[in-house]
């Protein structure tokens, strides 16, 4: 029998507590499906999930996999329906949430609506300072809005202090969407899907700000995305999900190099790249990802698996199983323990 | 200005059907000045091919793909330059014809997929009825049973079930809903299909569905297709060669696998740089700095010398046209390794007209 995969670098020893914790979480939603029949809707169906100290990590998934609801549930702006998510080791219900969103924050993918349209720059990034009481008002707090302005990337500051959002061009908005998350200097920052409604070379100048914010300020980062081009260069470590539950989990090299579960593999093997990977064969998968409120028995994956086998269908694999010969790698797939059993 | 260099011989030879001869689309500001948004572009597109046209938002991609259609707003006009199409119904003239002639020829000839498919459907008319308008439009004898056979071999082409070609549009998911319109992009039987970004609102297991469906039916029909979009790996999984536009401009254009492995354009170079490829280097390229030049005001010498890793002072100067270096590999930038003693055609500002 395969054990059980720990996500934390380091466990054993115990020198470091993760930032974020979550223990078999859960998020369930009651919603009206036709003629107004009641229907459950597992958003988030039992998912483990480490966060480590200045670690990049990246959540991947289709849409409708749990991977914004997570990162919302992390920050304590979802409550789970059970489980246990716990922020440096005090469980989320223990814990002060304005403390929390002060030292963890969160940038949405759409600059539009994460402004206030009224505001100018100068007030959008000082707002955070007033609502933390951070710093006097007046020259303290101008002086740490134009310096988180000018780490965003938007120099000099004076040039757009002044300016609204609809005056800005998208990457300028995502920028002050970054400062203002920045200014409260921040140990964490998730990052929900940050440059996927952003152009091309924008995009690419968005990630360079983020990267550096990471050197210089030792800031972890969440990038929660379906772009593992992305998730390759960015991220140290990559949680694979599938409807409400992670179904993979390792170092970046792990995951990628060496996909166990047939859900990741078919996913690396359709994701478009310039230099189309010879070594994998495209598996696309049939039809559409499942209703969340009707979550097949068994194991979730298996009516769309190309390996499915006869355990499957009623054997749920609750847990990652560890990949023999790997130190964090874990999947959760049957097929891992009939190589090691 | 265009290339005076063997442009046209090494460019798609063989079975032409779509050939775009300088081409330039423009707009007259309050002052009454052209702007520009398209300026001298040239391709042609072989029978069967798939071509991509790649840049960023505004480099002019999908207005000369509207141009091709005779879609272009009622603000824009084609200011210089020919498109022609040789059908197998004749050669047209697509510039020529008039709004009554470009009416005969969509969907009939040539058909386009917009991103949201959402938008492109009238969300209050059966899928089935809208197909059946464009088949009854482009084939007047064609009887209710002709048209509802018609309609159920489409939807099995593109893998939907018949029954559902009584639904709505609403009722369909955006995978689905792309599918209709491929269906209505093949109704009329055309030679050519413009892809406007048809997957960047999908997911990717969605993506890699109806490109791949999109490559079946290419394959089956030998349509030809220019698709548009800003993500250049699509572009490689899909097409032949590959277009890059600037600032309303084709920086480079060559096949695939040289564009990919040897960009000579600076700007395809960093552009590619964006799209980090799983299993290469664990990094992210250095960004392009800044933004794309507004057609207003263009830069007076190449279009992307403001933003240049490499630029000097001459290409502040000097506006070059697209030269060849080899078969069928073109870039419009004086660094890039031409045959010895040919220099690139070089136009000085005032002839760019």
């Amino acid at each position: 029998m395969s054990a059980v995969v720990e996500q934390s670098r380091a466990r054993p020893d115990g020198t470091t507590t993760p930032i974020f914790e979550a223990r078999d979480v859960h998020v369930h939603f009651e919603s009206r499906g036709r003629r107004g029949k009641r229907k459950l809707v597992r958003a988030l169906d039992g998912v483990d999930l480490v966060w480590n100290r200045g670690e990049v990590l990246g959540i991947v998934g289709e849409s409708g996999c749990g991977k914004s609801t997570i990162g919302r549930a992390l920050l304590g702006l979802q409550p789970p329906t059970s489980g246990e998510i716990s922020f440096e080791g005090t469980p989320l219900a223990q814990t002060d949430l304005r403390d929390l969103r002060r030292r963890v924050q969160m940038v949405f993918q759409d600059p539009y609506q994460s402004l206030s349209p009224r505001q100018t720059v100068g007030s959008l990034v000082q707002e955070p300072l007033a609502i933390h009481e951070i710093g006097t008002k007046g020259i303290e707090r101008i002086q740490r809005g134009v310096n988180a302005l000018e780490a965003a990337g938007l120099q000099p500051a004076e040039r757009f202090w002044e300016r609204y959002p609809h005056e800005l061009s998208g990457g300028q908005r995502q920028r002050v969407v970054i400062a203002s998350a920045m200014v409260l200097e921040p140990e964490g920052l998730v990052c929900d899907e940050p440059v996927s409604a952003l152009d091309v070379s924008v995009r690419a100048q968005v990630l360079q700000v983020l990267m550096e914010l990471k050197q210089t300020r030792d800031l972890a980062l969440i990038f929660i995305t379906h772009d593992i081009g992305l998730a390759w260069a960015l991220c140290d470590r990559i949680v694979v999900m599938y409807l409400g539950r992670v179904v993979e989990s390792g170092t970046t090299e792990e995951v990628i190099a060496n996909p166990q579960h047939p859900y990741t593999r078919s996913l690396l093997s359709v994701v478009p790249t310039p230099f189309p990977r010879k070594d994998l064969k495209r598996v696309i998968l049939e039809g559409e990802l499942p209703d969340a409120s009707r979550i097949p028995p068994g194991c979730r994956f298996h009516p769309r698996c190309p390996a499915v086998m006869q355990r499957c269908s009623s054997d749920d694999p609750r847990d990652l199983l560890h990949v023999p010969g790997e130190a964090t790698h874990g999947a959760a797939c049957w097929l891992i323990e009939d190589a090691a059993g | 200005m265009t290339a005076t260099t063997p442009a046209t011989a090494t460019r798609a030879t063989g079975d032409v059907l779509l050939n775009v001869e300088g081409l330039a689309v423009a707009y007259r500001d309050a002052a009454g000045n052209e702007i520009r948004l398209v300026d001298d572009v040239s391709f042609s597109l072989r029978r069967g091919e798939a071509l991509g046209l790649a840049g960023e938002s505004g480099c002019g991609k999908t207005t000369t793909a509207l141009s091709i259609l005779g879609l272009l707003p009622t603000n824009l006009y084609r200011a210089a330059g020919t498109i022609t199409l040789n059908s197998e119904r004749g050669i047209m003239h697509i510039d020529r014809r008039t709004d009554r002639g470009l009416r005969d020829l969509r969907w009939k000839n040539v058909s386009i997929v917009f991103q949201g498919a959402m938008n492109a459907l009238d969300p209050v008319m059966r899928v089935s009825k809208q197909i059946g308008e464009a088949l009854r439009l482009h084939e007047p004898g064609i009887d209710d049973a002709g048209v509802k056979g018609r309609i159920d071999e489409l939807f099995e082409y593109v893998g939907i079930n018949p029954n559902r070609a009584s639904q709505y549009p609403h009722e369909f998911s955006g995978g689905m809903r792309q599918r209709v319109m491929i269906a209505l992009a093949l109704a009329c039987g055309p030679e050519l299909i413009i892809g406007d970004e048809p997957t960047t609102a999908l997911d990717v297991m969605m993506q890699a569905q109806i490109l791949e469906l999109l490559e079946e039916l290419r394959k089956e029909f030998g349509l030809a297709m220019i698709l548009i979009t800003h993500d250049l790996s699509v572009l490689a999984e899909t097409c032949d060669r590959v277009a890059i536009m600037y600032g309303g401009q084709i920086a480079e254009v060559g096949s695939v696998d040289t564009l990919y492995s040897s960009p000579q354009h600076p700007y395809t170079h960093r552009l590619l740089g964006a799209f980090p490829a799983v299993g290469g280097p664990r990094e992210l390229a250095p960004p392009i700095p800044g933004v794309p030049p507004d057609p207003a005001a263009l830069p007076p010498g190449c279009r992307f010398e403001p933003r240049c890793h490499k630029a000097q002072d001459r290409c502040a100067q000097e506006q070059l046209a697209l030269a060849w270096m080899d078969e069928g590999h073109g870039a419009r930038c004086l660094f890039a390794p031409w045959p010895e003693g040919e220099l690139p055609t070089i136009g000085s500002p005032e002839g760019a007209a």
